[in-house]
């Protein structure tokens, strides 16, 4: 609901924020709900050089027409009562410049924290960050060399605007003991525009954005320059920032190292952090607030996410960092801790960064630097992945060497049986009953051979691609393959698939499958009743399923069903099965990212299912 | 007459290993009745039968399929029978593993393994151990 100006009358608590709102010493604005503008800071008009007249009322889009898409993704979720938001842009302003800025949205909530609208400041970036910079390496200065004086405490009851002072800092700026002062007394104190601005942003950012502050600053007390360092820390209640507690402490220090603050080096050393081509941030150590981020961390991870992450993991972060070694130069390994961190990005993908860190300034903050190691991640359990399939790969061939092995060497020795035999044959009956039991050898060693050279050709099949088979043609190739068994047995094959079934698979491999499974079911089959097959499909989500089913002997798969598609563990009794055929099955649906089960109740026929996935 | 066995029982999945194995007892004479099975299954029923004569030696290949020796054994040495002959146990193997010769020796019941094939002396020497035994036994008896 768009707020118009008539209806801001005096009861109306919004009107405060009105004076308020005004005297900011940052570049702010409130927007309604349809991004209308309904007040501005001085500063907002002073800095961006607009009137009242050309933009209260006005569309926000209207003001800066080439408002990034981001921004306006950004303020929908604004009004969505978000806090917080930083967006990067850069905006046209009417002298003609260009200024880099971040937009600090956050949402606007009245009395009863229902959203109203948008609350939107600017930030000139280069400005902040340098005046931030120049402050952190006077700070450290300063902790080298000065000289700690008494330190005085103060609260700020935000709310009512009132200051409270201790007496210690009552005595350091002279202030007599029963008199009250107010925040704007006190910003006055320090003479200097600089510092005054510094004040005034620090309060701001500590209550509109829970940052805490830690800033020295030049001072005149009584003729004598002088170098203040002052804490702040917001207190929030309810996401309200209720009150500022902090101290402050005299460094007796000469003003001249504070004008050496102004070199060059600083400026560099801003902009080689903030252009720095790794996603870099400055954390409070103790809460975890982020103190400041560079442009490639706001474009990798964003402010939001990054946030979200630190203070899930504060503990664990604060853990690794201490287990720092506080000795050693700076350029010491050591002082460096690293650990791992999930994080959203800004697109919304869960990633992993491999985080850096080091201790800033008296260890109450620290630098960490971000590095996604997702991909290398992915690549790792991937490569984890290929080994566990090979070491199955190998396990297999192993096992089934050792299986040919065996049967080889059986047959060799059955060949050196034989020949010392064929020397002592006397009569003619033993001779040919001899040549009976060759003949049965041979055929034996055939097969062995055969499947053997199946399974070398199963490693040649796989380099080829799948291909779409029509099913019915593979089962006639099996039925032309197994014709002399079949007539035999008399066997009855009800074939249910259509003509023009197809299933994804290897010619080769779809063959023997049928081929095997058929002959499975004759082997297998009850010798006083004729055996009756039949073949259906379904098709599922992932699978096209060949069922195979038959009248046969079955079998107890309670017992036997671990070793049904094992190498060398036939099932027959007595039977010529050297317990390869379902082996190679099982082996080629592997091969095929298929599978092969089967269901059985002894004497009462089995079915074996056949799944072959759809791509 | 001492160097004779009424009874040998051959265990072997393999058609033509059992027919030579067979041939070679028979060839050397020192059995009345060489007995073959092609499975574990078969062996046990014939065995579990009334009133048969359990052999004095049975040669048991060890990697059978659906029944290996060690399943066999064990149920084997469940068997009730009430005959007082003592049987041997012999384990075959084409290629003598160390796992295979460690798992045998744990059991009581095998006397030893051979390696594949047999062949006369080695037969010859089962069956001298055999009857020594026996005769030891009659001795003590006595």
């Amino acid at each position: 609901m768009a707020i118009s100006k008539s209806t801001l009358s005096d009861s109306n608590p919004q009107i405060d924020n009105y004076f308020w709102l005004k005297q900011l010493p940052s570049i702010t604005a409130l927007l309604d709900k349809d991004f209308n503008l309904v007040g501005v800071s001085d500063q907002w008009k002073r800095k961006l050089f607009f009137q009242d007249s050309e933009i209260i009322g006005k569309s926000i889009f209207e003001i800066f027409p080439n408002i990034s898409e981001d921004m306006q993704v950004q303020l929908n979720i604004a009004v969505e009562g978000l806090k917080e938001i930083q967006v990067r842009d850069e905006i046209n302003l009417l002298d003609g410049s260009i200024k880099k800025i971040v937009w600090h949205l956050s949402a606007w909530k009245n009395s009863s924290l229902n959203v109203v609208g948008v609350m939107l400041s600017v930030e000139d970036i280069t400005i902040i960050k340098e005046l931030e910079f120049n402050l952190l390496k006077a700070k450290k200065r300063l902790t080298e060399k000065g000289e700690i004086a008494k330190i005085g405490s103060w609260e700020y009851d935000v709310e009512n605007e009132q200051l409270t002072l201790s007496d210690i800092t009552k005595k350091i700026f002279k202030i007599k003991e029963d008199s009250k002062i107010s925040i704007k007394n006190l910003i006055g104190f320090c003479g200097q525009k600089d510092t005054e601005d510094i004040i005034k942003n620090s309060l701001y950012n500590a209550i509109e954005k829970g940052r805490p502050w830690e800033v020295s600053l030049p001072i005149v007390l009584g003729g004598n320059s002088n170098v203040v360092k002052t804490i702040g820390r917001p207190k929030f209640k309810n996401g309200k920032c209720k009150r500022i507690v902090g101290t402050v402490q005299i460094l007796s220090r000469d003003l001249e190292n504070i004008i050496e603050l102004k070199d060059l080096e600083t400026e560099h050393l801003a902009s080689c952090f903030i252009n720095a081509p790794g996603a870099m941030a400055v954390i409070e150590f103790s809460t975890g607030d982020i103190l400041d981020t560079n442009v490639e961390l706001n474009e990798a991870i964003g402010i939001e996410s990054l946030r979200l992450a630190i203070k899930k993991n504060l503990k664990t972060l604060q853990k690794s960092i201490l287990k720092i070694g506080s000795s050693g130069p700076a350029s010491n390994k050591t002082d460096l801790c690293s650990t791992k961190l999930s994080i959203l990005d800004t697109n919304g993908k869960r990633k992993t960064f491999g985080l850096k860190a080091r201790l800033l300034n008296d260890k109450t903050q620290f630098l960490c630097l971000f590095d996604d190691i997702t991909g290398q991640l992915s690549e790792t359990s991937n490569l984890k992945k290929a080994i566990q399939n090979n070491d199955l790969r190998v396990e297999k061939l192993v096992n089934f060497t050792h299986v040919i092995c065996h049967n080889l060497k059986g047959q060799a020795i059955n060949y050196g049986l034989m020949l010392d035999y064929f020397g002592n044959i006397t009569n003619e009956s033993e001779k040919s009953q001899a040549l009976e039991v060759l003949k049965y050898s041979t055929e034996n060693l055939s097969a062995n051979i055969n499947n053997l050279r199946e399974m070398v050709g199963i490693r040649k099949e796989v380099k080829t691609k799948k291909e779409r088979l029509i099913i019915n043609d593979f089962i006639f190739k099996a039925e032309q393959n197994l014709s002399g068994e079949l007539k035999e047995s008399k066997t009855k094959i009800f074939n249910e698939i259509s003509d023009s079934q197809k299933i994804k698979a290897y010619p080769m491999f779809l063959e023997n499958l049928m081929t095997n499974c058929i002959s499975n079911a004759i082997k297998f089959r009850k010798l006083n009743k004729p055996l009756v097959i039949s073949i259906s499909t379904e098709i599922t989500k992932e699978y096209t399923v060949l069922f195979i089913e038959d009248n046969g002997i079955g079998m107890d798969l309670e017992k036997k069903g671990e070793k049904l598609f094992q190498i060398g563990s036939s099932l027959g009794n007595d039977q010529d099965s050297r317990g390869m055929g379902l082996y190679l099955a099982k082996y080629q649906m592997d091969m095929m990212n298929g599978k092969i089960e089967a269901e059985s109740k002894l004497g009462e026929g089995s079915v074996f299912k056949i799944f072959f996935p759809h791509c | 007459m001492d160097k004779k066995l009424k009874s040998i029982l051959l265990l072997d999945d393999n058609l033509s290993t059992n027919f030579f194995h067979k041939k070679i007892i028979e060839k050397s004479n020192v059995a009345d009745l060489v007995l073959e099975f092609r499975s574990g299954t078969n062996a046990l029923k014939y065995l579990s039968q009334e009133g048969i004569e359990q052999p004095e030696l049975i040669l048991v290949d060890i990697n059978m399929p659906v029944m290996n020796a060690w399943v066999f054994l064990d149920k084997f040495s469940k068997l009730k029978n009430d005959s007082k002959i003592k049987t041997t146990i012999i384990l075959l193997s084409t290629s003598l593993s160390p796992a295979d010769k460690e798992r045998a020796d744990a059991i009581p019941l095998i006397e030893h393994v051979l390696l594949k094939p047999l062949t006369k002396e080695s037969i010859l020497k089962v069956i001298e151990n055999i009857i020594e035994k026996k005769t030891d036994e009659r001795s003590i008896k006595i």
